[in-house]
């Protein structure tokens, strides 16, 4: 040791937390002025908010458990519980997104030791705005039922900070295993949309669920006059029966609410031994997770887990493949390939790529809801009003350029016709939109049938949404080009991203207006027994004018492009 | 600061092996590098260099074998921490916070090494202005250009005043002033009694630097000696000769030697 080092004049904690509250602060400064705000008043609202949960879960327990039920008590600590294990996740989801905290590689050839710098690690992480709010107000509950319901209630004290702790320690051995799981950032971000995306589309599955039994149970309701008088014969005798269910599903709550462990005692002056042993097990289950944690973290680091990932073995040319994949050697494919490629890879890409498939969702609650907009007469025109919300006027038609970054520069610089690139750009977002259009047709068509005559005069319907859409983004991109993260879901357009979206919205919804008053005279023109396809040969011309003016406007967009070359490179090269 | 010649060498490995899966990293690796040298660890990229230089600073646990620093066992725990207070380090990824100032990196890392506030503030200041780190020390590592790193993952590096300094491409992309800077200061240290292993592409750094060398390829130690045994042969021959010549890629290539019509004679 050198003489000028010393044993206390600094402790690692102090060394620690100076450290973190620098990285803290310097994230602060570097976000927007919305985010500083709420990160100023959250920091000084911390402690207040602290004291205000305690008392305010004490203040009301002290008011309400002497009139409350043990049962609704019960339910009452399992509901809290579940809402901080949900917020605890969400901020773990939030914390997915950002840098890790203390970055363990950049700490580990200094002389602290590891284990150090993994407890420091895990304490720190705990100073969440979660167990700020949630811990105080499980304390104070759990204090009020203490001195209001029975003494033997004490165990909740400790009982509420061991699931805390626990559910903590499983959340770090998560996130330990998330991040092992996704070496790059791009990867982990690609992994956190995942699991967002799974969660919303997973959500919905109830409601869907619960829309359709309501809708089976309309159609049920509409029973023979016959079978409702016979019904409200025997209404006394399903009043009894359904008061018979709820005390049951009451029952059934209580019942699988007992095994939390946050339920206190179940009889008065009696030992509860069940919620002792339930927090020895959650304590067991803490060290046992932050055992396994700590190991899994040593591994990844010390023995290169990390680097065996990252590793990149040397590849030999597969001439093979390599021939195959140039079957199609335009430069125009090779263009298309680039930007499909920057899509699928980026996590923004990913995001815009993703998204019609919430709005995909919507057909099926349409279906469900409205069944007149699944009419013959309508079907066209929700069909094209869900292929123009999903397929052309996305983010990524509104910043063609934005996946190119640097390499937009190797479109200027290998004197590559700039028609050219704006094709490849064009067939990319076409696969995008040929996938999804003919994903929502089917969809459509398996929920309603369609004429056939109808079904093809609504795609010439939507290519024309599509090729104008195309037009629009590629002026819109050449005007107002910004830049997106490819490791994460920033985009730095701001007002652009919305306003591009809005005004590819207009556009469809004045093609589709269009469309709704050619449809009706087409219907009408049936009715009136003159069978003339009207709505077809409507779509096909309009659809054939909009190619033309396409192929026209064509060169005119690539001297656009060149003219703005240099702003979109410095719009789009950004480093992020 | 005297050095505690615990051992005759600053570095010792015995059968050193590091595996990835099937990938031998570093094979049966015995190095021994004496105090008060400067020892240029070379190879081609993927040898093995960086793996080596992270076992022998405790960031990557070996498979097999065995590693004394400063005569101490890095197997035990114990000596391994004390051991590690005495050593500097420049890892490969350079390991810098960049949401820190450069001054404010140097005073964590100087706390991590429990310096005291006195000598800190001294240290820090001096490494500041010798290595030409920035008149405006409030800007954050991450506007930091990649010379201006290396200088001060070096700076960080030399602040507990180690008796070893681990460097890994310590002077890739520091430009020619630093490259001066950072040599006289290395060479200082070493006068001292100190000792330097590091790592470099550029083989006229490490001919003009170093004491001893020792050339690694695939994993295994092909080469280790004095620059003085060199006699009259160049570093670059030496390498060459060892761990693969250009004639394999003569072949390779062939539609560049073709000469262009205008100026063909």
């Amino acid at each position: 040791m050198s003489r000028h080092q010393t044993n206390n004049s600094h402790s690692y904690l102090s060394t620690v937390i100076w450290l973190r509250w620098k990285l803290w602060r310097r994230r602060w400064q570097r976000q927007g002025p919305l985010l500083r705000a709420v990160g100023v008043i959250g920091t000084i609202l911390a402690i207040p908010l602290c004291i205000l949960s305690f008392l305010i879960a004490l203040g009301l327990g002290v008011v309400l458990l002497p009139s409350l039920s043990r049962s609704v008590i019960v339910i009452a600590w399992v509901i809290s519980s579940l809402f901080f294990i949900y917020v605890r996740i969400m901020g773990l989801w939030i914390n997915l997104q950002q840098d890790e905290g203390l970055p363990l590689q950049r700490l580990l050839h200094l002389p602290i030791p590891f284990q150090t710098v993994f407890s420091l690690n895990f304490i720190l992480s705990q100073l969440s705005f979660s167990n700020i709010l949630f811990l105080p107000a499980f304390l104070g509950f759990a204090i009020a039922c203490t001195l209001i319901l029975d003494p033997g209630n004490a165990v909740l004290i400790p009982a509420s900070i061991v699931i805390v702790l626990c559910v903590g320690a499983l959340l770090h051995q998560l996130h330990s295993w998330l991040v092992q799981s996704m070496v790059t950032k791009r990867k982990r971000m690609a992994f956190a949309y995942l699991i967002f995306f799974g969660v919303v589309v997973l959500a919905q599955v109830p409601n869907l669920y619960l829309v359709y039994e309501q809708k089976q149970g309309e159609s049920t309701r509409e029973q023979p006059q016959l079978e409702q008088i016979a019904a409200e014969i025997v209404s006394d005798n399903l009043i009894d029966q359904t008061q018979d269910l709820n005390e049951a599903s009451t029952e059934s709550i209580e019942h699988w609410s007992e095994a939390w462990v946050l339920t206190g005692t179940s009889e008065e002056s009696s030992f509860p031994w069940k919620t002792v042993l339930l927090t020895i097990g959650l304590l067991l289950l803490a060290i046992l997770s932050l055992k396994r944690s700590y190991r899994s973290t040593l591994a990844r680091y010390r023995d290169g887990r990390e680097l065996r990932i990252g590793q990149t073995r040397q590849t030999v040319v597969n001439r093979e493949r390599s021939s195959r994949s140039l079957i199609v050697r335009s430069p125009i494919f090779a263009v298309t390939a680039v930007t499909i490629k920057g899509w699928t890879r980026s996590v923004y890409g990913k995001a815009g790529l993703m998204s019609p498939l919430f709005l995909l969702l919507l057909i099926p609650l349409l279906w469900l809801h409205y069944p007149a907009a699944f009419e013959p007469s309508m079907l066209p025109l929700v069909l094209m009003g869900a292929i123009a919300l999903i397929g052309a006027p996305t983010g990524l038609a509104c910043n063609l350029f934005a996946f190119d970054k640097l390499g937009f520069r190797l479109f200027l610089f290998a004197g590559f016709d700039l028609k050219n690139v704006l094709f490849g750009k064009f067939f990319a977002l076409f696969a995008l939109f040929a996938l999804f259009g003919c994903f929502t047709f089917v969809l459509a068509g398996v929920l309603s049938p369609i004429r056939i005559q109808h079904l093809l005069a609504t795609g010439f319907q939507s290519g024309a949404i599509f090729i104008g859409c195309v037009v629009l983004g590629i002026v819109w991109s050449s005007r107002y080009p910004y830049a997106v993260s490819l490791t994460s879901m920033k985009a730095y357009g701001g007002s652009a991203t919305v306003l591009a979206f809005v005004a590819e919205l207009c556009f469809a919804a004045s093609m589709i207006w269009v469309a709704s008053r050619v449809l009706a005279m087409d219907i009408a023109l049936e009715a009136a027994g003159r069978g003339f396809p009207m709505y077809f040969i409507v779509s096909v011309v309009e659809f054939l004018i909009f190619l033309a003016a396409a192929g026209l406007l064509l060169k005119p967009l690539a001297k656009l492009v060149a003219a703005r070359s240099n702003h979109i490179l410095d719009a789009v090269a950004v480093e992020n | 600061m005297s050095v505690e010649t615990e051992s005759q060498f600053a570095v010792e490995t015995e059968a050193l092996c590091r595996t990835f899966g099937d990938l031998n990293a570093v094979h049966e690796l015995n190095l021994l590098v004496k105090h008060g040298t400067m020892f240029g660890f070379l190879g081609r990229n993927g040898a093995g260099k960086s793996t080596t230089i992270k076992m022998l600073t405790g960031i990557l646990a070996p498979t097999k074998g065995r590693i004394l620093l400063l005569g101490s066992d890095l197997a035990d725990n114990v000596s391994a921490q004390a051991v590690r207070r005495r050593i500097g380090v420049v890892p490969e990824d350079l390991a810098l916070f960049e949401t820190l100032t450069g001054p404010e990196y140097l005073t964590f890392v100087a706390r991590m090494y429990r310096l005291d506030e006195e000598t800190l503030t001294d240290r820090i200041e001096e490494l500041f202005s010798v290595l030409a780190l920035g008149a405006d020390q409030k800007q954050l590592v991450l506007e930091y250009s990649h010379g201006m790193r290396k200088k001060l993952a070096l700076a960080a590096a030399l602040l507990p005043d180690p008796d070893l300094l681990f460097l890994d491409e310590p002077f890739e992309g520091v430009d020619a002033v630093g490259s001066r800077v950072m040599r006289d200061i290395l060479g200082r240290f070493v006068a001292r009694g100190s000792t330097v292993f590091l790592t470099s592409h550029v083989l006229d750094i490490v001919e003009a630097l170093c004491s001893d060398v020792g050339i690694i390829d695939s994993g295994k130690l092909v080469y280790q000696a004095s620059m003085d045994s060199l006699d009259d042969r160049r570093l670059e021959d030496v390498f060459l000769d060892l761990v693969g010549s250009t004639d394999e890629m003569r072949s390779e290539l062939s539609w560049l030697n073709d000469n262009r019509p205008e100026v063909a004679t």
